[in-house]
């Protein structure tokens, strides 16, 4: 029932401005616009610009707001439509705000808002920005406890300066202490697509050559020992083994195991990946995967999955061989035969397949004749591969335009062998990486996109072939500024490139994400382990979850109870006139927390000369029944619920 | 209790015909007469002090006795001393200007500190002693401090300690200029004053401060009461806040408005009324300046149970 001043009316604009602003840009344009002309009413009204908006108007609003977000969003269900309601509704509210306490109540709200951005953003900016809307957020509520006063005085900033800083130590022995969980505690039902560059879930010709324009980070690795050489850097993500003659599509997942069985016949070397999240649930490791981490498995075609896609940098240990061996007879498995669509659909090259199959030619020879083909002539290797009929890939890539990027080497040759029939897939993933010349990790770019072919060859198991290597072979060895000289300064950071400022800055940037990446986002239970584990300090962990975690529950719980209790305690004529006092305030006239009911029902009187009566009445009887020497009967308590409700 | 209330609010009205435009201060006055608390008025020479008081006495048909009070005043002058009669050859106590029900102390602050005193310690004790032997004040025994602004040449000012003596401190202030306007153009005041007649004796008024005290006072009230006293202690506004002594006194002076009222009960209103009043000479601001617009802040932020 207290009231607003102006002041605190305009640390609230401004504090909700900061916190909603970021979420407009991931929201959708309708709804990042609609929030703007809201949060545009609101600052006009506490800018005295606007009168208070009619009641209509406002419901009017929110009834528009609700609508939009039903079209758009349908059921509300996920995160991005949850935070989008919550944005919507916390930009509504100042508009009807009059109370401190609906004040109080939307501010923390604000703070809640803060952290709901780190689901979209988790970069170092975000929280740069989390500091800074999280103060502004602390001054307004410092701002709704004082009288009026100069916009950016001392007595305001001050407070909330001290309080943050004084709670920065705590959140960080907190972040880094605080038992951290393998999994989330409550699921979201699952997204739909978000539009992120990386690695497709289906294949087609020109799936991959779209990734090259884009310079963004897909993985970070960090090598224990030598770094393997250039041609051996093969990141294996998602392998096509269906094609139906446009597609290439991923086998269903049926069984999955937490071993391959290779043989390593080379010792192992580890490595670990941090990964950026790309919403798809496999994991990037090199050809071919040991030791799968935890949480993770095989899938039959030697896909690293996860249980869910990943929504965040996630980091991983993974383990290498130079040299291995498959077991003497490979399983035999539905998954990479041909398909008879595909061949109906491609009839020359099926053809061709077919009598390269006739004239005897089997494994290595199949494949060599395969290779042969794109070694000739007319087959070039571009990054803008000329656009081929959509109803026959294959045909139209091996006779007519013969100019591709890996995945249409990939495709066609897998389809090939499989036409021949051969067990083929292709498999996409990375190729290659640069060193970073300052943190001595490896970063591998979306640009490194690649696709080559797996074919299973009697006696030797599951073979990786790159058909790419055929025809640009100095792709495979050296990485694509080698084959298109002009583009490699946006290829590459190495100081012969570009040795200019710009370069520097990118290496330091890149080197700020890594360790972001590296003890922030990837801080979970192993790293954690790991931490107390070198301070000596493992067995605390339970005692600090014990600590924390029990005075804080014990405190809520009192908290909840003192409230519940606290409410049920007020008696029966309080709750009548606080509810009265509560409909005027509504109607503009608040009653201020030190007024007496009579003064109060003077000043109504005033406002309303024909409630005078009644509004008297209302004090006498409330005054009676409140301060009175006798307990308040049930009559008489009926007679001030009738008496408020006039 | 009706018959007695309407003798007083007689009285009131008869002190209203006299003072003219200060229905407010002649209540409070009345409301410390009530309470059985004394009074200090704070004012420039001549808004009506003296009349005021008169015209009390008068109405309420109490003894009364002035004291002007000078630098070169001593204790005896106003309790009595102990004398000497020859006719009789022994030591009798002859009693000072204070045995009177009501008595005005005018401009306290001329004497010196050592007088002060004593009239201090019989408003609290209600008796005097001398040579070891006390004598009991008369019964009601109230008595009306004025005291001129202390920066005026000349004075002693009342320390704090003793001004909490005083239940109620109030200012006169100019009359408004219709009520000064009727002043001046009505009769000789000290003829109206001879005019008046009582219309209480010391029963009713002892009843009627029996039933005062006799008022309810209700649990949210004792609350908010509370909340006005650690407002005063916690707000920072001034340099100590209010004793438990000033509760008592507040509580009891919102026990006499209330029923001045007609009510029997203390409402947040009553105790609001004479917080100023009660208050103000207890409390020291800050800065020195006057403490009285900052009860009013006080009042408006605390909020009510």
């Amino acid at each position: 029932m207290e009231g607003i001043t102006p002041l605190a009316r305009r640390w609230l604009m401004t504090a909700l401005s900061a916190v909603l602003l970021p979420h407009l840009l991931v929201l959708p344009g309708w709804l990042a616009l609609f929030t703007l002309l809201v949060l545009g009413l609101g600052w006009g009204h506490s800018l005295a610009f606007l009168p208070r908006l009619p009641r209509l108007l406002k419901y009017l609003l929110f009834l528009l707001a609700l609508l939009g977000f039903f079209v758009t969003f349908g059921f509300p269900a996920g995160r991005t439509s949850g935070s989008a309601l919550l944005v919507l509704m916390a930009a509504l509210k100042p508009l009807e705000i009059e109370e401190r306490k609906s004040a109080r109540q939307l501010l923390l709200v604000a703070y809640f808002l803060v952290a709901a951005y780190f689901y979209a953003q988790q970069g170092m900016a975000a929280v740069g920005w989390l500091f800074f809307a999280v103060f502004l957020v602390t001054v307004a509520l410092t701002a709704l406890e004082e009288v009026d006063g100069r916009f950016l005085s001392r007595r305001l900033l001050l407070p909330a300066s001290i309080l943050l800083s004084a709670s920065l130590p705590l959140a960080l022995v907190l972040f880094f202490l605080f038992p951290r969980l393998p999994g989330p505690l409550w699921s979201f039902p699952e997204e739909r697509r978000m539009a992120v560059t990386g690695l497709p879930d289906e294949l087609t010709m020109g799936s991959i050559s779209r990734l090259v324009r884009s310079s963004r980070v897909a993985l970070r690795a960090e090598f224990a020992g030598p770094l393997p050489s250039q041609a051996e850097l093969y990141w294996r993500g998602p392998v096509f083994s269906q094609f139906d003659g446009r597609i290439w599509r991923r086998a269903q997942t049926t069984e999955l195991v937490t071993r391959l069985a290779l043989t390593p016949l080379t010792p192992l070397q580890s490595y670990t990946v941090t990964l950026e999240a790309h919403h798809q649930p496999w994991l990037l490791a090199l050809d071919p995967p040991f030791a799968v981490p935890a949480g993770a498995s095989f899938s039959a075609a030697g896909e690293v999955l996860l249980k869910r896609p990943l929504h965040q940098v996630y980091r991983y240990q993974m383990a290498r061989a130079e040299r291995f061996r498959w077991p003497a007879t490979a399983r035999p498995t539905a998954a990479g035969r041909f398909n008879q669509m595909a061949g109906l659909r491609n009839p020359r090259s099926c053809e061709l397949a077919r009598s390269w199959a006739a004239a005897g030619l089997s494994g290595e020879l199949l494949l060599e004749e395969i290779l042969n083909l794109f070694r000739q002539a007319p087959f070039r290797y571009t990054l803008d591969p000329p656009e081929l009929s959509a109803s026959a890939p294959v045909d139209d890539f091996l006779f007519r335009t013969r100019a591709g990027f890996c995945e249409h080497y990939a495709g066609a040759a897998a389809f090939l062998l499989q036409a021949a029939g051969l067990q083929a897939r292709v498999v996409a993933g990375y190729l290659g990486g640069e060193i970073h010349p300052l943190g001595g990790y490896l970063v591998v770019r979306q640009y490194s996109a690649h696709a080559w072919v797996e074919v299973c060859l009697k006696n030797r198991g599951w073979l990786r072939v790159d058909p790419t290597a055929a025809v640009a072979p100095e792709r495979v060895d050296v990485g694509l500024g080698a084959v298109f000289p002009e583009n490699e300064g946006f290829f590459s950071w190495r100081e012969n490139s570009d040795p200019g400022i710009l370069q520097k800055f990118r290496q330091y940037q890149d080197l700020a994400a890594f360790y972001w990446n590296y003890w922030v986002l990837g801080y979970g239970p192993q790293l954690q382990n790991l931490l107390l584990g070198r301070l000596g300090l493992r067995q605390l962990k339970l005692w600090i979850a014990a600590l924390i975690g029990l005075p804080l529950t014990a405190l809520i719980l009192g908290i909840a109870l003192v409230r519940f209790v606290g409410c049920e305690r007020l008696p029966a004529e309080v709750r009548l006139y606080r509810r009265y006092c509560q409909g005027w305030g509504r109607r503009g006239l608040p009653r201020q927390p030190g007024e007496t009911p009579s003064a109060y029902a003077r000043r109504l009187a005033r406002a309303f000369p024909a409630e005078a009566s009644g509004a008297a009445a209302v004090a006498a009887l409330y005054l009676q029944l409140r301060y009175g020497r006798d307990q308040a009967s049930a009559s008489q308590l009926r007679h001030l619920r009738n008496l408020c409700r006039r | 209790m009706t018959v007695s209330r309407k003798a007083f609010s007689t009285a009131m009205d008869r002190v209203n015909t006299l003072v003219l435009g200060k229905q407010k201060q002649v209540r409070l006055v009345f409301t410390a007469l009530l309470a059985g608390g004394h009074l200090l008025i704070e004012d420039l020479p001549g808004v009506g002090k003296t009349v005021l008081v008169q015209a009390l006495a008068r109405v309420c048909g109490l003894t009364f006795q002035r004291i002007q009070f000078t630098s070169d005043l001593l204790p005896a002058d106003i309790i009595g001393a102990v004398v000497f009669e020859r006719r009789k050859e022994l030591f009798t106590f002859r009693r000072g200007p204070l045995f009177a029900q009501l008595v005005l102390v005018d401009e306290i602050n001329r004497a010196t500190p050592r007088t002060q005193s004593a009239l201090l310690e019989a408003l609290e004790e209600h008796r005097v002693t001398v040579d070891g032997q006390s004598y009991a004040l008369p019964e009601p025994f109230f008595v009306i401090a004025t005291q001129n602004p202390a920066h005026q040449v000349g004075t002693y000012p009342l320390p704090e300690s003793q001004l909490d003596r005083f239940l109620l401190r109030l200012e006169l202030g100019y009359p408004d200029p219709r009520a000064e306007r009727e002043l001046l153009a009505g009769g000789d005041r000290r003829q109206l004053l001879k005019n008046l007649t009582p219309c209480l004796d010391i029963e009713d008024l002892l009843l009627c401060r029996s039933q005062a005290a006799a008022v309810h006072v209700a649990e949210p009230l004792l609350d908010y009461l509370q909340a006005l006293l650690v407002g005063t202690r916690q707000s920072g506004l001034f340099q100590h806040g209010l004793s438990p002594r000033a509760g008592l006194a507040l509580l009891a002076a919102a026990r006499a408005w209330a029923w001045l009222d007609g009510v029997d009960f203390v409402r947040p209103e009553d105790l609001q009324a004479v917080f100023p009043a009660v208050a103000g000479h207890r409390l020291a601001t800050v800065d020195g300046s006057a403490a009285e617009p900052l009860l009013g802040t006080l009042l408006a932020a605390v909020a009510l149970p």
